[in-house]
């Protein structure tokens, strides 16, 4: 395993050096172009097609080559550029040679029918300059014998071209084909077809140098309308539509709409019944359009330069408003002249009030007499002077080219009732009277002996943490241990209250013992101070704070005595009183047996409770 | 002998902060002079002056607004004039001199809300300044610790007092909140005037942007962002826009 592993090794070293010896043969090549030469796809094309120049250059060890340098062409115009190339490596004797093969396409379109000649397509490189050899081109009407060869189908049928232009056209019919700077102009493209289309996609789109375009309508699919053009039924599909609005005079040629049409060709050959697709490129008809220039007699200033008809509409959403309170008015214009191009119409108040342009709506309406633009201008109006405001605009003067007359746009005003005190007339917000109103501004601050600078806060300073601080700790602290005692001392007590029984057991018990000694005064001690600590305890408080008076009222709080315990009770606490101030001191053990049992069974019962 | 330049220290310091109010005093009074003999120019020289060397007075901001507004130049007159209402919202002469001066602008905006209680409460709020929200904020909390005092000291009056407690509380750290936002309102969205004459505002922070509106001199913007040398500007009527930030004086 080790020793496969090495070998491995071994190899790749190897093959590296040889990739390094190689490498260092190959930046000893020499570079140099070795051919370069031109050709076209045909040499005889008609007017409505194009010619495929192609330029081969082959070179050897060349990396970056330098585009051809085309001869001037004025009867051909270069509609497409394209640039491809292979590459092939040889190694001959470890020496590498790259040889690539680097072809730039032109599509030329004929301008003029003749006989031309292409002159030699050159490339300087390295201070040397490579030619090609001059090319003739004929160009002739209609479809060249070379150019109908493009008219087949894969098997080498032939398609008779003039009926397919028959069968599938495009048409596109400007509405009007002279117009004043301005006008609109509608053009509308047509397909029309009678055969099976296959596929249909966009090649180039008109371009429409010298107008401002709005678009009006792209179809997106195929339509099937009928439509009967000299006794033929077609179908037909609105390709597209569009609003031109020229902006300078002049005789403008517009370019044509090309589609990549594929469409089904059926012959009468036995297999041909089913139809066999075939492609071919469909552009719609020239289009010539004369603009003239706006007739004289018009306004030297504030011609708005809308050209067509022009309806202007002043409105409003309310008829009052209090002074200083904002509304609305709104400006709808409605034009087949181009109302993309010009500003929003200025607001004439009639009082005094403050007026901002708030919102702008662009919309368009398609009527038969054309392509209606409207614009919704949103103005926000305040108000502030009280009265009947009317709202107008400033003067808006379009051609007309029916009439053949400069129009001023003349729309009703809208008027607003505006109540409420006037803005002006509001009194200021501080002091009242002349003095107040008028500003003192004579009157100084007067001189001082000292200018100290003021703190525009106290916040931020270290006052103001340091009493955050010391105040919320303290508050905290002394919270804290209030608390905390507060707790202990109410766990003491509950402690007490849980813990009387036992405590008074304890207490009795020790009684018993004196008892049985025959320490009788110090037994009725006991007694008693058993009772008492147990209805103390209970309490809550201390035995100290239980006296022979208020034991009664306390025991009643805390048990709700029935008559007999409030008997015993008194009994116990009587008998007690009187065996310990009592003068005589001869005691009966039996009697304080007596009042030992008494006790006990008093604190069995309420215990009980 | 540590010791002994500590104390030399602490007695030079009042003395040498005492010298220097004096020395500002003087200038102050000799400026007032200048103002009162119609030098305007020359007393204005003199109240920048103190204002550069940092002396922040309602007195001496009041007196540079009012020089200004002699001179013609009511952008920074009504910029000083708020700077002293700032300090001493209270002050009668100060607001006289700015609504007059207010209504003597070029262009009278009309706020966007302009019902009267709207008014009321902008006529309220000129009246809060920040040394106002702290000492309100201070107070509260030292009626809290009080209040909070006296319930623990005072177990048998603990019904009464913990009411008290809570009120006194909520209040305090409503304040706090409050302080808190209207300090961060002030710092991230001052108010400003425009000082020259007119400014463009336009749509966006670009330089090829249309313009929206202009304001004029002595107009009164709120700063809503800042993005390099851009803001974008809010109007009390509402608008809003971009410009740039050296053609605002911030209050």
């Amino acid at each position: 395993m080790e020793r496969r592993k090495r070998t491995g090794n071994r190899i790749l070293i190897a093959a590296v050096c040889v990739l390094l010896f190689c490498g260092v043969q190959t930046s000893f090549s020499s570079e140099r172009i070795v051919s370069l030469d031109a050709a076209v796809d045909r040499s005889k094309v008609g007017i409505d097609d194009t010619v495929i120049l192609t330029v081969t250059a082959h070179t050897e060890n060349v990396k970056a080559l330098p585009s051809p340098r085309l001869p001037d062409l004025p009867e051909f115009s270069v509609v497409n550029e394209q640039t491809g190339s292979s590459l092939s490596i040889t190694i001959v004797n470890g020496k590498k040679t790259q040889k690539r093969e680097q072809r730039y396409i032109y599509t030329l379109k004929p301008l003029k029918e003749g006989t031309f000649v292409i002159d030699a397509v050159s490339i300087q490189y390295k201070g040397v300059t490579y030619s090609t050899s001059p090319l003739t081109v004929t160009v002739v009407e209609g479809y060249s014998q070379d150019a109908a060869k493009e008219y087949m189908l894969d098997d080498g049928t032939p398609i008779d071209i003039g009926k397919l232009r028959r069968d599938i056209f495009i048409r596109v019919k400007p509405a009007e084909t002279s117009v004043v700077v301005g006008q609109q102009v509608v053009l509308s493209y047509k397909l029309y077809s009678r055969i099976d289309i296959d596929s249909i996609s966009l090649k180039s789109a008109p371009e429409f140098a010298g107008f401002y375009k709005e678009d009006i309508y792209n179809a997106t699919k195929l339509e099937n309308r009928r439509e009967v053009i000299e006794e033929e039924v077609y179908e037909t599909t609105l390709l597209k539509k569009v609003a031109l609005y020229p902006i300078k005079p002049g005789t403008f040629s517009l370019n044509p709409l090309v589609l990549e049409t594929t469409v089904i060709v059926k012959s009468e050959d036995p297999f041909g019944i089913f139809g066999r697709p075939f492609t071919f490129q469909l552009r719609s008809n020239d289009v010539e359009i004369e603009v003239k220039p706006l007739p004289p007699g018009g306004p030297s200033a504030g011609f708005s330069h809308i050209v067509g008809d022009l309806t202007l509409e002043i409105t409003g959403r309310e008829r009052t408003v209090a002074a200083g309170e904002s509304t609305a008015c709104y400006v709808v214009m409605k034009s087949t002249g181009n109302l993309g191009s010009i500003n929003p119409p200025q607001l004439l108040l009639s009082k005094r009030g403050r007026v901002y342009l708030s919102d702008t709506k662009a919309d368009r309406v398609e009527e038969k007499d054309g392509l209606y633009l409207t614009r919704r201008y949103e103005y926000t109006i305040i108000p502030e002077e009280s009265g009947t405001l009317k709202v107008d605009v400033e003067n808006i003067v379009f051609y007309h080219p029916d009439s053949g007359q400069y129009i001023v746009a003349d729309p009703d005003p809208f008027t607003i009732s505006v109540t409420g005190k006037s803005i002006a007339e509001e009194t200021l917000i501080t002091g009242s009277g002349i003095k107040a109103r008028r500003g003192n501004f004579s009157f100084i601050k007067k001189d001082v002996k000292r200018l100290t600078g003021m703190e525009t806060s106290l916040f931020g300073s270290r006052y103001y943490y340091l009493y955050h601080a010391v105040l919320i700790l303290w508050t905290g602290i002394f919270f804290l241990i209030k608390s905390k005692r507060e707790s202990l001392k109410q766990n003491r007590t509950l402690f007490r209250q849980v813990k009387a029984y036992k405590t008074a057991k304890a207490i009795l018990d020790g009684a018993k013992s004196h008892l049985e000694r025959g320490e009788l005064q110090d037994s009725v001690k006991e007694i008693n101070l058993a009772l008492f600590t147990y209805i103390a305890h209970k309490d809550g408080t201390s035995p100290q704070d239980v006296t022979a008076k208020n034991i009664l009222p306390v025991s009643e709080r805390l048990f709700q005595l029935d008559e007999r315990q409030k008997e015993d009770l008194r009994d116990v606490v009587d008998s007690c009183t009187a065996f310990m101030f009592s003068k005589r001191k001869s005691k009966e053990g039996s009697q304080v047996s007596k009042l030992l049992e008494l006790t006990v069974r008093l604190i069995d019962s309420l215990e009980r409770r | 002998m540590k010791r002994v330049c500590l104390l030399v220290c602490l007695i030079l310091l009042p003395v040498s902060m005492l010298c220097a109010a004096t020395d500002y005093a003087s200038l102050y009074n000799e400026a007032n002079d200048r103002y009162a003999a119609g030098q305007y120019q020359e007393a204005l020289d003199l109240y920048s002056d103190l204002l550069e060397r940092g002396v922040v007075n309602p007195s001496l901001y009041y007196n540079t607004a009012n020089t200004y507004f002699k001179l013609g130049q009511i952008g920074y007159a009504r910029l000083y004039y708020e700077r002293a209402l700032r300090l001493s919202p209270f002050d009668r002469d100060v607001r006289n001199n700015l609504s007059y001066l207010e209504g003597s602008l070029s262009e009278r905006i009309v706020p966007l809300y302009s019902e009267s209680i709207f008014k009321n409460f902008s006529k309220i709020g000129t009246y809060i300044n920040e040394r106002m929200v702290t000492y309100i904020e201070l107070f509260l909390l030292t009626a809290f610790a009080a209040v909070t005092h006296l319930f623990l000291l005072l177990p048998s009056m603990r019904d009464k007092t913990r009411r008290w407690m809570y009120t006194s509380g909520i209040l305090f750290f409503l304040s706090l909140g409050c302080g808190v936002l209207y300090r961060m309102q002030t710092k991230h969205h001052p108010r400003g005037v425009v000082t020259r004459a007119q400014v463009e505002v336009l749509s966006a922070p670009v330089e090829e942007s249309d313009a929206s509106f202009v304001l004029h001199e002595g107009g009164e913007v709120l700063l809503k962002e800042s993005r390099g040398e851009w803001i974008r500007v809010w109007v009390p009527d509402g608008r809003e826009g971009w410009t740039k930030a050296n053609m605002f004086d911030f209050i």
